[in-house]
């Protein structure tokens, strides 16, 4: 006879297996809420599984059936942001027409996703990367993984072939780390305040001053 | 040598050798050769002793750049030089460049101020270029940092994946990130396709 998890163990007779899959969903993302909240008060090397699970109101055997260990949780809290913001992204970018609008639109979307979301995003952009060479090849896999969106601006470009090849590299660190120290020093009310700055590092490489004004006008 | 310059260079070296994260404080002592009491009595802990060689490796390189912001010529040739010698550093020693981009982040918060302190000097060396007569007036008070945060995560890259040799040849690319904003796509582009 196949065993049920201790959780699903503990539910009360007549429940069916619906309920009882919400439930584990509601508990995976109660503990992934719980190590946002930790990580963001303690930052990731302080946290502990035993501090996550008091935070999510778990069971220490269900931090387990739902995660491996510590890094996968936080692992898996990274992967969900990084989807979250990405959709919120695309989603702002589908609603213009021209590149730079749409840039402007997908810019002011993350930052707008990393103001109302401060403790996923520290997540995402402050901690995952200090959790292991493998969190952080995956933190960099993720970034790399924005360029494409960036380098739709050399199809409008005037002279695309003069542009350097990392050029959408070095703008996502330029990007990624002006919301990561304002995330870092708890300033995360300053993020949106940012959208100008970074609208004048990504566009005018690819459109010009004169049209990166436009747009910056346009904010 | 000292026994605490002996257990700062076992720790760089062994960092290079095999990352951080692979380290103990034992480790360090067999390598440094000092006995674990001499150890402690130098550094609280690892993270500590890992803090105290990434600033004196951010101590070296930015005399350098400051060093080579001052050669004669405008923004542009300082900028151009203290870059150069920015990257010409960190390619020497790939175990060297690795501890200071990468590593730290594995060793908690004590390397997380003095590193933004070194993006703030970078930043503060390109938002000079503000100050050259073509300049844009409207360019954000923030744009120096983005592009300073831009140029560390793209050297950060090349690091990570055992390029640091190449650091040098990079040189033209970040020129061209560095100066666009502020002297427009001609002069970055010159600084893009300016033999070394």
């Amino acid at each position: 006879m196949e065993t049920l998890p201790g959780h699903l163990e503990r539910m009360p007779p007549g429940q069916d297996l619906l309920q009882v899959e919400q439930l584990s969903l509601t508990q995976r993302e109660r503990i992934l809420a719980a190590l946002a909240e930790v990580v963001a008060e303690r930052g990731y090397q302080a946290t502990t599984v035993e501090l996550i699970v008091k935070r999510a109101g778990v069971a220490r055997t269900t931090f387990y059936e739902n995660f491996e260990n510590r890094e996968a949780c936080l692992l898996a809290g990274f992967d969900e942001g990084v989807e979250e913001a990405r959709g919120r992204i695309a989603e702002a970018a589908e609603s213009e027409e021209e590149w730079p609008e749409q840039v402007r639109a997908g810019l002011a979307a993350f930052l707008e996703w990393s103001t109302e979301n401060r403790a996923l995003a520290r997540i995402c952009l402050v901690e995952t990367m200090t959790a292991g060479p493998k969190a952080l090849e995956r933190y960099e896999r993720a970034l790399r993984s924005f360029t494409p969106m960036l380098a739709e601006g050399r199809e409008v470009a005037t002279d695309a072939e003069e542009l350097p090849e990392t050029l959408e590299d070095s703008i996502v660190g330029g990007i990624v780390w002006m919301v990561h120290q304002r995330l870092l020093r708890d300033e995360a009310d300053q993020i949106p305040g940012l959208l100008a700055t970074m609208l004048e590092l990504t566009l005018v490489p690819y459109v010009g001053e004169k049209r990166t004004a436009e747009v910056v006008a346009g904010i | 040598m000292s026994d605490r310059r002996r257990i700062c260079t076992a720790l760089q070296e062994l960092v290079g050798e095999v990352g951080y994260t692979a380290l103990d404080a034992e480790a360090v002592c067999r390598r440094a050769e000092v006995e674990p009491v001499v150890f402690d009595r130098h550094f609280p802990s690892l993270d500590a002793c890992f803090a105290a060689v990434w600033t004196s490796i951010d101590v070296q390189l930015s005399v350098q750049m400051r060093s080579g912001f001052t050669v004669p010529g405008g923004w542009r040739e300082r900028m151009r030089n203290a870059l150069g010698v920015g990257l010409r550093f960190l390619a020497e020693d790939e175990g060297r460049a690795r501890l200071y981009l990468a590593e730290f982040h594995f060793a908690g918060d004590g390397v997380r101020i003095p590193r933004a302190s070194a993006l703030e000097r970078l930043a503060g060396l390109i938002d000079r270029g503000r100050e050259e007569p073509t300049a844009p007036e409207r360019l954000p008070g923030t744009l120096a940092e983005a592009i300073a945060g831009g140029i560390w995560h793209r050297v950060a890259d090349l690091v990570r994946a055992g390029r640091a040799a190449e650091l040098p040849d990079e040189l033209p690319n970040l020129m061209y990130f560095v100066v666009m904003p502020f002297l427009g796509r001609e002069a970055a582009q010159e600084e893009r396709t300016r033999l070394p």
